[in-house]
This record gives structure tokens, C-alpha cells and sequence, in this order.
């Protein structure tokens, strides 16, 4: 009677063992196949392709607009551009389309425009103003969202400068000499969110 | 009784030495000419036991003829199991033809390895000695002759193949051998017979096959087995009246709590129902969970998906979990824009609806190192 007590309790811890055993089989195999069952690797930096910022100027599509005097200079670079045109009389206006292209892999978002300030002075004789979108600005502008996606077809805006000798409220407002005035706008692109 | 056991213990001998030989014999044979070989050796020792040891009949009884019920009833449960899972899953057409050339070539060998190798079993082991040993090295000695025969060192390239190659076919081999062993012992050929050719033919039998992968593979591979080698050796100790009803409560209260773990965590790792746990690697996600944690994850259609979900997106065949912070509509679908919460920038890749796996729910920290620990010394392996 013991001894078959014995080999009852042998028979019992051998299937607690074997029990044991299957559940670190199937743990050890859940554990390597967590990994690889769907592939289960979870990057951060996830694989981050090759991107190029490059949002600029098309040069080539630089264009005054009709009647507009003629630059003597200028030049266009990818981001920069630069001009010299001469306003004679009031009426005079100096103003140019040109696009810009988004041909870099990922889309961009029209920040901020920033357009130099004219003085009091110079306020009452010149105007100096940018169009974006249909929309025209004469003083710098932050928070602003237009897109410029990436995608082809909808990469190209066009940016529309004008500077014009306006005719002051009085004879007395006219400058008595040349004047030369530096005038900036600058876009300010960044990667949409 | 001591000279036959000397005898078996010399065919075993015999067998072990010229496993090697076989190995390096067929290694340019594939599978089915390697099942050929082993039919053919596994025929000479049949023919060497029976004229040195006989071949004992088998009692008829009833313990006989409910093992043989148990194994159906388990082979047939687990057919509609796995069947239902590929309603799940997909199913694969058999790549089995069956002309007369492919039954001839291909499956006969198989019938005959398994009609074999159990006669032969049956020969050195059935009622030669109480000792289980000649019964465990047989085992053993099978095992290994089937691992040569389905072994491909080409296909082995890394520590990863190497542990689908352990999980997926070696591990079920040893567990399949194992209960043949024990089948036999105590029965004699035909029920460890009946248990083999159905997992070894139905494959070639059937036409299509449900496709459960590696892992569900292994596991059904190691738990049938088991499954079955508990019920009966429960039906034995009833049948010779060792029931202890207080051991029964006790052994349960044991069993019960691991098997439904077992079952939770398969299912879980499977990835064949709604909800999956996955390890996570590096730390884009941190504070809320990095290296280490596992994350379980819901499937859910994309449509569900909104700003601020811990989304679980396929990129370039790895998965992904990053946070959702713009979704954008692009005619009738949804695109969505990724960032880790530890990562500087978003992810430069907007996310497609069909790239999406679903949301994480659940955050379990420090679960997920072991896989991360497997995975760096895989790495480390190659």
C-alpha cells in the first residue's frame, strides 16, 4: 500500500514536471515569436527616408507685370532675390510676379511674410506691398497657414511684389531729391504639420 | 527477460551508430528521399527484432479501445479547431498532387515510415520490460531520425531560423515521439499508429490548410501531444482504481490556473483575434513606454482612429507604434501624420488606412524584455 502511494506520488510530480515543462515550451516559444510572429519591432526613428527640404524661387517664371517700369537690376537666386528699379513720377510702379516651387519630399506651410517698414516719410509718397494666395499684405504678418504641398500639381504658388510712387496729399510731401529705399519681404516656409 | 533486454539495448545500440551514417548519407537526398532511406532501414531492423524478439500481441481490452477513442475524439476536436482558425486566418491549397506518381512517391514513404517505425516499437518495447528506458531511447532515437530527415542547413542562416526550426519542427517531433513511446508501453503499435498518420498525412490528404504560421504552428504541435497523453494516462489511473479524489482537487487547482495562462497567452502573442501583445524595442514612445513594455493592442478600422491615439501602423514591413497628431482627409480616405512622443519631428511618412493595424490600449511595463533580451541575442548571433 505505501509503495503504491509512493509511485502515485512519483506519477503526480512527473506530471506537475511535464506540465512545467510544456508551459516553458510555450513560453520561450511566445516570447520568440512576440518578435517575429508579425514582424514585432517597434522603431522610434522609423526607417526615415531620405528627405530634402527645398522650397525656393523659379527663376524662370519671374515676370513684371504689365505696366510696370523695368528693373535696371536684378537678381534671382534659389531664395533670395534682388532689384533695382527707378519710380520717376507718381503713378510709377515697379511690380513683378515670380513662383515658388516645393520640390522637396515633404510639404511646407507659409508662416510668416516680413516686409521692411517704410518710414512716415516715405509712407506718403511709396506703398510697398506683397500678394500671397489672393491676399495682399503692406505690413509683415505672422501665425499665417498656407500650404505649400509637395505633391506636383499644387507645389508652385505665385508671389505677386509691388512698389508704387503714389501721389502725396500735398506738393509739399514730394521727395525733393532721389531717394534710394531698400525694400525686403521675406516668406517664411516651414515643414507642415 | 534479461537476455531480450540485452537484445534491445544492442538494436538500439545498433541504431544510434548508424543514425550518423544516415545523416551523412541523404544529406543531398531531399525530404521524400530521405523518408525512402529511413522506410528501407526501419524494414531491416523490423525484419532483425521480429526473428530476435517476436512480436507480442496487444490486449484487446477496454483501455485499448478508449485511448483510441480519446485520440480520435482529440485529432477530430483539434481538425475543427484549426479549421475554424483559418476562417480567421486564410487558408492554403494543399500543394499535394494527387496522381498516382505523388501518392507513389511522395506519400507512401510517409505511411511507411510511420507503419515501421511503430512495429519496430512495438518489437523492442511493448511488454520486453517494465524499465522505460529502451522505450525513452527508441524515442529519442526516432526523434533525431526525423529532425535529419526534415533538417536543411541551407535554410538556417541565423539564430532566428534556428529557433522557428526548434519551435516549429523539432520540438513537435520530440513531443510526437514521446507519446508514441508512452502509447506503446502501455498499448502496444496501434494507437501511437493511428495519433502519427493522421498528423503525418492529413496534410496530403486534405486540399487546403489553414494557414496558422510559425508560432500557432508550434504550439498545437507541442499541446496536442500533451492533451492527449494527459487524458489517457488520467484514464489509466482510473481504470486501475489510483483515483485520489483530494490529489485530483489539488492537481487542478495546479493545472487549471497554468493551462488558462498557456491558452491567454497564446492568443494573445497569436495575433489572430482582436486584441495582441506586442514587445516594444526603443524608447520613441517614452515616458509612456519604451524598451522593454509591451503594449497591447486593439485592431480597430481606421475610421476609428482619432488625434491623440497611440496608433499601430505597418512602415516598410515592421510595425510602428506612434501617436496620431494631424489626420488628413485625401478624397475618401484618411491619411495620418505620426510622431513618437520622445522624437523631436513627426514621422516624415504620412500613414495610409491600409497600413494601419490599430490602437494601443494597454501599457505593460518591463513584460516585453524577454523578447527584447531574444532579439539582441539573435542580433548578436548573426
Amino acid at each position: 500500500m505505501a509503495k503504491k502511494k509512493i509511485q502515485k506520488k512519483q506519477q503526480q510530480n512527473r506530471q506537475k514536471f511535464l506540465l512545467i515543462a510544456l508551459a516553458a515550451v510555450v513560453l520561450t516559444m511566445s516570447v520568440g515569436f512576440a518578435l517575429y510572429a508579425q514582424t514585432l519591432s517597434i522603431n522610434g526613428q522609423v526607417q526615415v527616408d531620405k528627405s530634402k527640404w527645398s522650397v525656393h524661387f523659379v527663376t524662370s517664371s519671374y515676370a513684371e507685370d504689365s505696366g510696370s517700369v523695368v528693373a535696371s537690376e536684378k537678381t534671382i537666386a534659389d531664395t533670395t532675390m534682388s532689384y533695382k528699379a527707378e519710380l520717376r513720377k507718381p503713378g510709377d510702379f515697379y511690380s513683378f510676379t515670380i513662383n515658388v516651387i516645393n520640390d522637396g519630399t515633404f510639404d511646407a506651410t507659409l508662416k510668416t511674410i516680413t516686409l521692411s517698414s517704410l518710414t512716415t516719410a516715405q509712407s506718403k509718397y511709396l506703398t510697398y506691398e506683397l500678394t500671397y494666395e489672393g491676399n495682399t499684405y503692406t505690413t509683415s504678418q505672422t501665425g499665417l497657414n498656407f500650404s505649400l504641398p509637395a505633391a506636383t500639381g499644387t507645389n508652385i504658388k505665385p508671389v505677386k511684389v509691388k512698389a508704387t510712387y503714389i501721389t502725396p496729399s500735398s506738393e509739399a510731401e514730394l521727395p525733393n531729391e532721389n531717394v534710394t529705399v531698400s525694400l525686403t519681404a521675406t516668406l517664411g516656409y516651414e515643414q507642415a504639420q | 527477460m534479461k537476455g531480450k533486454l540485452k537484445l534491445v539495448y544492442l538494436l538500439e545500440g545498433a541504431i544510434a551508430l548508424l543514425l550518423p551514417r544516415f545523416a551523412f548519407a541523404t544529406t543531398e537526398l531531399t525530404t521524400t528521399g530521405r523518408t525512402w532511406a529511413l522506410s528501407i532501414g526501419l524494414a531491416v531492423f523490423i525484419a532483425i527484432a521480429m526473428a530476435l524478439l517476436g512480436l507480442k500481441r496487444p490486449h484487446k481490452n477496454f483501455l485499448l479501445k478508449s485511448t483510441i477513442r480519446t485520440i480520435a475524439i482529440v485529432m477530430m476536436s483539434t481538425g475543427v479547431i484549426i479549421y475554424t482558425l483559418g476562417i480567421f486566418l486564410g487558408f492554403n491549397r494543399s500543394y499535394f498532387s494527387t496522381n498516382p506518381h505523388n501518392i507513389f512517391v511522395v506519400f507512401l514513404p510517409i505511411v511507411l515510415v510511420v507503419l515501421f517505425e511503430e512495429i519496430l516499437r512495438h518489437s523492442l518495447t511493448y511488454k520486453i520490460t517494465e524499465k522505460k528506458l529502451p522505450a525513452i531511447i527508441f524515442a529519442l532515437l526516432m526523434s533525431i531520425a526525423h529532425i535529419i530527415i526534415v533538417f536543411n542547413p541551407y535554410t538556417l542562416s541565423g539564430a532566428e531560423d534556428w529557433f522557428v526550426f526548434v519551435c516549429v519542427l523539432a520540438l513537435p517531433i520530440i513531443a510526437r515521439e514521446a507519446l508514441a513511446a508512452y502509447l506503446c508501453y502501455h498499448f502496444g503499435a496501434l494507437p501511437g499508429f493511428i495519433f502519427k498518420i493522421v498528423i503525418a498525412t492529413y496534410l496530403y490528404i486534405l486540399p487546403i490548410a489553414p494557414n496558422l504560421g510559425n508560432y500557432i504552428f508550434a504550439v498545437i504541435g507541442v499541446l496536442i501531444p500533451f492533451i492527449i497523453f494527459k487524458l489517457i494516462s488520467k484514464t489509466i489511473s482510473c481504470y486501475n482504481e489510483d483515483v485520489d479524489l483530494t490529489r485530483r482537487t489539488s492537481s487542478r487547482i495546479f493545472t487549471i490556473p497554468v493551462v488558462i495562462t498557456l491558452i491567454v497567452l497564446t492568443a494573445l502573442v497569436s495575433g489572430i483575434f482582436k486584441y495582441q501583445l506586442i514587445a516594444v524595442m526603443p524608447n520613441s514612445m517614452s515616458p509612456i513606454y519604451g524598451r522593454g513594455d509591451a503594449v497591447l493592442l486593439e485592431k480597430v478600422p481606421a475610421d476609428d482612429i482619432k488625434v491623440g491615439d497611440v496608433l499601430v501602423f505597418w512602415h516598410d514591413r515592421i510595425i510602428v507604434t506612434h501617436r496620431v497628431i494631424v489626420i488628413k482627409q485625401q478624397g475618401e480616405h484618411r491619411l495620418f501624420r505620426t510622431k513618437g512622443d520622445a522624437n523631436p519631428k513627426p514621422d516624415t511618412s504620412l500613414v495610409k488606412e491600409s497600413e494601419v493595424v490599430g490602437k494601443v490600449q494597454l501599457i505593460s511595463k518591463f513584460i516585453g524584455y524577454p523578447t527584447v533580451w531574444l532579439n539582441d541575442l539573435f542580433k548578436g548571433v548573426k
